[in-house]
């Protein structure tokens, strides 16, 4: 297994905040990577640098042996990178099918085609009664699982998700880890995934990263960043921290 | 379950479509024939150039998102072109169609790059300013005939050098030819991947981006081939009315009209233009022609109260109530409520 993304030294300011600051990270072929880390830690920052919609100003971004630093974002979709979107951002007035069908353009520009294999993913989403139906009409956590459908349609090789968890309740939660490991079984996809609730993380990544602040604090196994004291405190507070 | 499969199989529905489109093509062929009235002839006509100018606002506007009010200035490029090319260099109108399309591409090129980086209402105003801007720089231009304009010189009746003196009927087959070209060209697109890929670029462009659309060269597509098709109408009305002048094709109200068609019919369907075409366009020109000079504001007072009415009650226009009548008769599963709508945006909001 090769490294997929190398992420070297980026930092990303907006004014006088710098949002991501001196970050390092790489990913294995076929990892499912968490980035974790307190509510305006920099993560959707990292997934806007990796996918091309804000650039770093410094540091440089690898994808196997392509630099993308620089390339705009519908380059790197087309390479094999798709990200999710923190808000939704449903193509609204197009059915649940057509959404996914766009996705599946990128491959092939015949449209019969690509809807036939929007259909195959509408059916492994679980989105199959709802084909027809105008996307925004969708509930929260199906718009999520669009969203993912989409990427999955472009068969991108590295899948950025931002906290697809997000706003959904227990339930529906367990459904969408049900689905990401799904996927996991069934195609050949690397996952990096936002998320700033632990415990949805921690049993499905392979590794984590911590951000805090836009510096990464700890890197490891689920295992060991749970044990990390670091860690802790950034999410715990300093006087939980003293107090255990 | 029933899933749409559109252009997979050839079902009944497609059959009914074609006879449909078939009949149609009888009654517009032979409508001349029934109607002796000029005047009528005139409305018809009239009914389809704002059809097919409707419908080239639509590509890009409509189906693509990127509101223009500025489209005056591509009719206006296709009819001075070819009027100046008759007059100057004596070129057949129709070489001189092309070359309007090719001046409009040009115009096109140069406002995709300068005001595809806009968002929103700043693309709408900038494209109103520019062709306010070409409406006073043209009626300055004597090389362009000034604000007077340009007449044509009355040349023997051809379709060589698209003029007819006797019948307005040669003219109303030929806009009738290019606005069945024009729609069929939409239809086409409709159906394609660049159909679907101006679509998902008008509901949310970054979503577009993450999945590998250029949104800059698509938008370009867009208004290339919107700017063309409204040029070629330029050439056809400059030929028809025999006379060219900035205040009458390169007016804010050239470009007003082409939206209000397309919005009132439907703006993103194919035939939404045509739609609001001949709703809008007899009332303009028969109250017009009854009230003389009376009535003079008297069509744009009707459609003011149109279009409040259907921003107001039904933004989709007529072909969206259509659409509701069709999609009653779904199951229920496909159904849009408002009240369906009022939960999921509830729990939206809930969510964030």
């Amino acid at each position: 297994m090769g490294i997929i993304l190398q992420v070297n030294n980026i930092t990303k300011k907006y004014g006088g905040l710098i949002a991501v600051n001196d970050l390092s990270f790489h990913m294995e072929e076929g990892e499912i990577v968490g980035l974790i880390g307190p509510n305006g830690a920099g993560k959707t920052t990292v997934f806007g640098c990796i996918s091309g919609f804000s650039p770093p100003e410094a540091g440089s971004i690898k994808f196997f042996d392509h630099d993308i630093t620089r390339l705009s974002p519908y380059r790197i979709a087309q390479i094999g990178i798709a990200r999710t979107f923190q808000i939704v951002k449903p193509l609204r007035h197009m059915s649940v099918l057509d959404n996914i069908s766009v996705g599946a353009m990128a491959l092939n520009s015949n449209v019969n085609l690509a809807k036939k294999k929007a259909l195959k993913l509408a059916q492994f989403g679980g989105l199959i009664n709802k084909a027809d139906m105008p996307a925004e009409l969708l509930t929260l956590s199906d718009k999520k699982r669009l969203e993912i459908l989409r990427c999955l349609a472009m068969n991108p090789k590295l899948l950025l998700l931002d906290e697809t968890m997000a706003g959904l309740n227990p339930i529906e939660r367990q459904e969408a880890l049900y689905f990401i490991k799904s996927i996991k079984a069934s195609m050949n996809v690397t996952i990096l995934m936002i998320e700033h609730i632990m415990d949805i993380v921690m049993p499905i990544s392979n590794r984590v990263v911590v951000l805090e602040y836009g510096t990464k604090i700890a890197e490891g196994s689920p295992n060991e960043i749970s044990k990390d004291q670091t860690v802790i405190k950034a999410y715990l507070g300093e006087s939980y921290h003293a107090a255990n | 379950m029933k899933v749409d499969t559109a252009g997979v199989g050839f079902s009944k529905t497609a059959c009914y479509k074609w006879a449909g489109g078939i009949l149609i093509t009888i009654v517009l062929a032979g409508i001349p024939l029934v109607i002796e009235k000029p005047f009528a002839t005139h409305v018809l006509i009239m009914i389809l150039m704002y059809a097919s100018l409707g419908q080239s606002w639509n590509i890009i506007s409509g189906y693509a998102g990127q509101v223009s009010l500025g489209h005056a200035v591509f009719f206006g490029a296709g009819a001075y072109t070819s009027s100046v090319l008759l007059i100057k260099l004596g070129i057949t109108p129709w070489a001189g169609m092309i070359g309007g399309i090719l001046v409009s591409l040009i115009i096109a090129v140069v406002i995709g790059a300068i005001c595809f980086k806009l968002k929103g209402h700043y693309f709408v105003i900038a494209t109103l300013v520019i062709a306010e801007i070409v409406l006073i720089v043209v009626s300055n231009m004597q090389f362009l005939g000034g604000a007077a304009g340009i007449w044509i010189p009355v040349l023997p009746a051809s379709i060589l050098n698209l003029e007819f003196h006797a019948s307005k009927v040669p003219y109303y087959y030929i806009f009738l030819l290019f606005t069945a070209l024009t729609f069929a060209l939409t239809w086409w697109l409709e159906r394609s991947r660049t159909g679907y890929y101006f679509q998902a670029i008008k509901a949310d462009p970054d979503a577009a981006q993450a999945l590998a659309i250029n949104i800059a060269r698509y938008k370009m597509i867009a208004l290339a081939i919107s700017s063309a098709l409204a040029a070629i109408q330029g050439t056809l009305y400059a030929q028809y009315v025999l006379i060219v002048d900035p205040y009458s094709v390169l007016v804010l109200k050239m470009s007003l009209m082409m939206a209000l068609v397309t919005v009132l019919g439907g703006a993103g369907t194919l035939w939404g233009p045509l739609v609001g075409s001949a709703i809008l366009i007899p009332i303009s020109e028969y109250s017009r022609s009854w009230l003389s000079g009376g009535g003079k504001a008297l069509d744009l007072m009707i459609y003011g109260a149109l279009i409040i009415a259907f921003a107001v009650y039904q933004p989709n226009g007529i072909m969206g109530l259509w659409d509701r009548f069709r999609r009653g008769k779904k199951p229920a599963v496909n159904r849009c409520r408002s009240e369906e709508l009022k939960v999921v945006n509830g729990h939206n909001t809930a969510g964030k």
